[in-house]
Formats: structure tokens, C-alpha cells, sequence
């Protein structure tokens, strides 16, 4: 739980409402009047605003409340909700406290928790406990509380704000995903993947005829005895591989809303993290690249810790132009060996041109396709609809360029969208190329 | 193909009441009410400052609403009773209580927007203190009659002057010491 400071003490601070001059000054008027006139009825009309006045500020409170925030769990996925709780320390007796939270980020108070009027005994704690939504994946800031304390019965007032607050980060949902083993460059000589060369491995490769230096638990004794040659199985060499994950984080279209509405960043950012679990799981390296932090990466490691560094880089995803400059500096990094998949809506060229010119440089290079099925625009417009069809249809010229370049296209559909163009390139890879 | 939707209009919010704010500036404007219905006679000029204060501390609590309600209230009993006038004793406890409403109600008021949800203590322990003031107000003014009785002049002179030192020195001090 995060802390706020405690600097209610003294009874500097409170200053005094419009509503204490209006009363002394209507009261003394009063009071003076009846004194000249000498009528009795005027005390009477000033008796209640004056005990409004003297018996508030004889009571008056020197210490003003102290709020505490924490939350009931630090870290949350996308469409969980924890408690906000708001810990109120009062001294002295205080009449209402206002309390405004601030929150930055994806998370989400209801309106009645955000702002609202409470007051508490004298030498009292309350706990006031609100829920707190995490519609979307990021990080989050919550807690700074403003704090409007009127004492004396309405006469005083002070403000305070505690700049303390408290961190919730949120995950983004991993879909479940699978793919296909095969992968177009195995590096390594350890790992989930079958190479193309035959070695130490499970997957059987074939059977030839023994020589020197073949174990002798290799031998395949039923074509042995049928052929009256001893005869080996072979099998395929387990590998692993690097999988470079990049993010065109050039534009986002679309409401981010949760799980109604995901813009291409949603999509990017949650299918960045099932393609570097996946693969995790399975003794690969990943790393990743967004292209609008183009020179912060995160580098090839392998391992569950791995994935957690990767979840918070995606954390910090957002919105950012940067110059083709940078990204091909960025890209040029990447090993020559290395599957890279880009997660692109397609809709800027940037990034699309530099996949081009990596599978041209011969590297293994597969674009997957963020845009969301249904993009939801919050404010739609007269031309919004021819826009968006010569955008799409700008798109598609592009992903047709890419194709021309060696470079698939696959929408991101979840668990196995990826096996078919992996099969592909692998097989592309394996062909013979010509060497000019 | 990606398709575009349109988002779903929000349902044009309007804005959000508290009941207690609602209340609590029900209460000042039956108190402004009851301030222009309660003397025998009305003069315009201060009628027309009353309501005006009134609308403002409704509207705008924070500023000087109450107040300019409070001095046009003083300015329509003298023009309804005159300088040396005898006024019920009923009415004018009523038009005690209406002044002293108009004051606290615009006071909670001013602490409580109008969308801002407000917990039910806060009233309750506002509604308690209010009870307390009136009951000491109350009090004071039984005893004022009761002093009176002999020698209204001295006894009046002595409790106003008493009430005004009371009532001016008191802010000055304490707002001084906190200062300081």
C-alpha cells in the first residue's frame, strides 16, 4: 500500500468562507442597531447567527484529516477489478471532507467513487473501499487526492492535495495460441524446433545404412535383418530459434475499450504477448522491437523471466512517429537468422517498407496483420466512409506489395494463424536459391 | 476486410444531482421565502435584494449570496417595522430561524456541490450542530427577555455591546493566532 504524507498537523491552513464575513457582519449590524434603538427584537434576530459564529470557532479543529490510497492487488489483466481503498485519518472534528481522486492511465473509478462528500468522527479512522476497473493493458497511477475539509459549520475551509499514489499495472490478455514447430531458421543446437539437418533429436528423419561412428542403439534391426546391411534411423536435430516480435506503433485506429472494442494496438500488444509466450514456453528466444521506441529493445532471452520483461516493455506501447531512419537502424540489428514478425496495421508505409527491404536483405519476415475486424470510430463524419475505403483500399496495395516481396500477410486470428505462412517460409527457405 | 463501426452514442449525460445538494438549497430557498412572507409590510427595494441574494447563494453558494440575502433581510424589518416598532414575537422568532437557515444552509451548501455525492452523516452531523446552535440561541434569548423585564434599555445595551465584541473580536483573534 502506498502512503500519503501526514502534514495535517497545526491549524495553519484553514481560511475562513465568504459565509463567516456575510454572518459576523448581518449579526453585528443586528446587535449595534438593537444597542441604538434599544430593541429587544433585533437581539433575537441576531442571537442565532451570532451562536453560529462563536460556538463553531471556539470548536474549531486544528488538525486537518489525513488520507492514505492503496489498492488490493498491484498488478491486474485486462477486464479484472481490485479495490481502491482510501484510508482517512481524522483528528479533529471537521464538518464535510470532499474527496477528489486522480488516477492516470487505463484504470478506471466509477464516478460516485471519483468524487464525493463523507465526513468522520473526531479521533477516527475510516476505510472507504471503492472498486477499481482495469478495462485495457497499461500502466496506471492512482490516488492523488485532493482533499476539501470545511470545518467550524460551514465558516472554515482548507484544501490539500497528497501526491502520493498508488502503481497498478495491467497485462494484457493473451489469447490462446499455438503453432506449428517448424520454423524457417533453427539456430542453436537445444530447442523445441526440427532442424533441416539430421542429428541428435525425436523427430525420425529416415534409415540408411550404418557408418562408423553411428551408435549402436541407432541400428534399425528390422530393415538390418530384412537387408542383411545394418541400417541406422535417423533423426532430425532439435534446434531453437530467435523470434523478433516489432510493433508499428506509427498510428492506432480504432476505440480502445476493453474487451467491446480493441483499436490495432490492442490487438498488436496482445498478440505480441501470445506469440512471445508461445514460443517461450517452447526454449525459443524472443525479443522485441517497438518501432516507436525504436532504440529501446528487448533483447533475445529465453526463459519464463523473459516473458515478464517482454509484458512490461508492452506495457509502455503507445502511439509514436518515428523516422525511417531510426527504424531501419533498428531493424538492421536484427540477426540475419532471425523470424521476424511484424505486427502492423498497414497502414502507414514506414514500417512496411523496411519489412520489404529486410526479406529482400534475406531474412525471414512475416507481417501480421493488427487492423481489428471492427474498428470502432468514436466520431463519425460525412467523408469518414469514402476516407476509410481508400485507406483499406491503399492498404491492400500494400500487403500486395509485400506478397510481391516474399514478405505473407496473415490476419491475427489467435491459435494458429501463424502455421500455415511458417510451413511456407520454411519451406521457402529450404528451396534452392539461385546466387547472382 | 476491416470494417467501420460507428461507436456507440453515450447517452447524453445530464448533469447529475445529489438529492442532498437538491435539498440543502431547497431548504435556503424556503428560508428566502419565508424571509419576504413573514414581515406585515414589504418594501420593494429590499425585496428585490432578498430574492437576488437568495437566487445567488442557490446558485453560486461560495460567493456572497447569503450575505446580501442576510443585510436586505435586516434592511426589509426595519422598512416593515419602522425604527421603534414592536414586532410580534412569533414573527420574529420565525424570521430568526428563516436568517439562521439561510446562513447554514447556504454554509453546507457551498460544501457540497450540486454532483457531488454526498454520505448521510454529513447531514446528519450538520442537521446535530444546527440543532445545538438553535437550542443555545434559544436559550440566549429567553434569558435576554428575562433580563429585560426590569430595565430593557441597560440590559440591551450591555448584551449588544457584549454581543459585538463577541462577534467581531472572536474571528479576528482566532484567524490572527492561526496565522501567526
Amino acid at each position: 500500500m502506498s502512503t500519503g504524507p501526514a502534514d495535517g498537523t497545526g491549524r495553519a491552513g484553514w481560511s475562513p468562507t465568504v459565509a463567516l464575513a456575510g454572518t459576523v457582519g448581518s449579526a453585528a449590524v443586528l446587535l449595534g442597531f438593537a444597542v441604538l434603538l434599544g430593541r429587544q427584537d433585533l437581539l433575537v434576530l441576531a442571537l442565532p447567527l451570532a451562536v453560529a459564529v462563536v460556538l463553531p470557532l471556539l470548536t474549531r479543529p486544528g488538525r486537518a484529516p489525513v488520507v492514505r490510497v492503496g489498492t488490493g492487488a498491484a498488478t491486474l489483466f485486462e477486464g479484472q477489478a481490485t479495490t481502491f481503498s482510501q484510508h482517512l485519518e481524522v483528528a479533529d472534528a471537521v464538518d464535510v471532507i470532499r474527496l477528489r481522486t486522480y488516477s492516470e492511465g487505463p484504470v478506471e473509478l466509477d464516478e460516485s467513487s471519483r468524487d464525493f462528500a463523507t465526513t468522520a468522527a473526531p479521533n477516527s479512522r475510516v476505510v472507504l473501499e471503492h472498486r477499481l476497473d482495469a478495462p485495457r493493458w497499461g500502466r496506471s497511477r492512482i490516488g492523488r487526492v485532493s482533499l476539501t475539509v470545511t470545518a467550524a459549520h460551514g465558516l472554515l475551509r482548507r484544501t490539500q492535495t497528497f501526491p502520493e499514489v498508488a502503481s497498478v499495472v495491467t497485462y494484457p490478455l493473451r489469447a490462446e495460441f499455438s503453432a506449428t514447430d517448424v520454423v524457417p531458421s533453427a539456430l542453436g543446437i537445444v530447442g523445441g524446433h526440427r532442424s533441416r539437418r539430421a542429428g541428435e533429436g525425436v523427430d525420425p528423419a529416415g534409415v540408411r545404412p550404418f557408418a562408423p561412428g553411428d551408435r549402436l542403439r541407432r541400428i534399425h534391426w528390422p530393415v538390418s535383418l530384412r537387408t542383411g546391411q545394418l541400417h541406422v534411423s535417423t533423426t532430425y536435430s532439435d534446434r531453437d530459434t530467435e523470434v523478433v516480435l516489432v510493433l508499428d506503433s506509427a498510428v492506432e485506429v480504432g476505440m480502445s475499450a476493453g474487451a467491446s472494442a480493441a483499436s490495432n494496438l490492442d490487438v498488436a500488444v496482445r498478440a505480441a504477448a501470445s506469440i512471445a509466450e508461445h514460443y517461450l514456453r517452447h526454449g525459443d528466444r524472443v525479443a522485441v522491437l517497438d518501432l516507436g521506441r525504436a532504440g529501446r529493445p528487448v533483447r533475445a532471452r529465453t526463459g519464463q523471466a523473459h516473458l515478464f520483461r517482454v509484458l512490461d516493455a508492452l506495457l509502455d506501447v503507445r502511439v509514436a512517429q518515428v523516422s525511417e531512419l531510426a527504424i531501419g537502424r533498428a531493424l538492421a540489428r536484427i540477426p540475419s537468422r532471425a523470424l521476424v514478425i511484424l505486427l502492423s496495421p498497414l497502414l502507414s508505409t514506414a514500417a512496411a517498407a523496411q519489412a520489404a527491404g529486410l526479406s529482400r536483405a534475406g531474412r525471414t519476415v512475416l507481417v501480421v496483420d493488427t487492423l481489428p475486424a471492427e474498428v470502432v470510430w468514436p466520431e463519425p463524419g460525412p467523408w469518414l466512409d469514402l476516407a476509410w475505403r481508400l485507406q483499406l483500399i491503399e492498404r491492400d496495395n500494400l500487403a500486395g506489395a509485400l506478397a510481391d516481396s516474399g514478405v505473407p500477410v496473415v490476419p491475427w486470428l489467435g491459435s494458429g494463424s501463424l502455421d500455415e505462412v511458417l510451413v511456407g517460409l520454411s519451406r521457402t527457405s529450404r528451396a534452392a536459391r539461385v546466387h547472382r | 476486410m476491416s470494417r467501420l463501426v460507428a461507436a456507440d452514442r453515450p447517452v447524453r449525460q445530464l448533469y447529475w444531482y445529489s438529492w442532498p445538494g437538491l435539498a440543502v438549497r431547497a431548504v435556503t430557498v424556503l428560508a428566502g421565502l419565508a424571509v419576504l412572507t413573514i414581515p406585515a409590510a414589504h418594501d420593494p427595494v429590499w425585496t428585490v435584494l432578498t430574492v437576488l441574494g437568495v437566487l445567488v447563494a442557490v446558485g453560486s453558494p461560495g460567493q456572497g449570496g447569503a450575505g446580501l440575502a442576510l443585510g436586505s433581510a435586516v434592511g426589509g424589518w426595519f422598512a416593515a417595522y419602522g425604527a421603534h416598532g414592536s414586532p410580534p414575537v412569533a414573527a420574529t422568532a420565525g424570521y430568526a430561524l428563516a436568517l439562521y437557515l439561510i446562513h447554514t444552509s447556504t454554509a453546507l451548501a457551498a460544501a457540497v456541490p450540486l454532483g457531488v455525492p454526498v454520505r448521510a452523516p454529513v447531514l446528519l452531523s450538520w442537521l446535530r450542530r444546527c440543532l445545538v446552535e438553535l437550542a443555545v440561541a434559544a436559550v440566549l434569548a429567553a434569558a435576554s427577555y428575562g433580563l429585560a423585564r426590569p430595565d430593557p434599555s441597560s440590559a440591551l445595551l450591555l448584551l449588544g455591546l457584549l454581543g459585538v465584541l463577541v462577534l467581531v473580536g472572536l474571528p479576528v483573534l482566532l484567524l490572527h493566532r492561526s496565522r501567526g
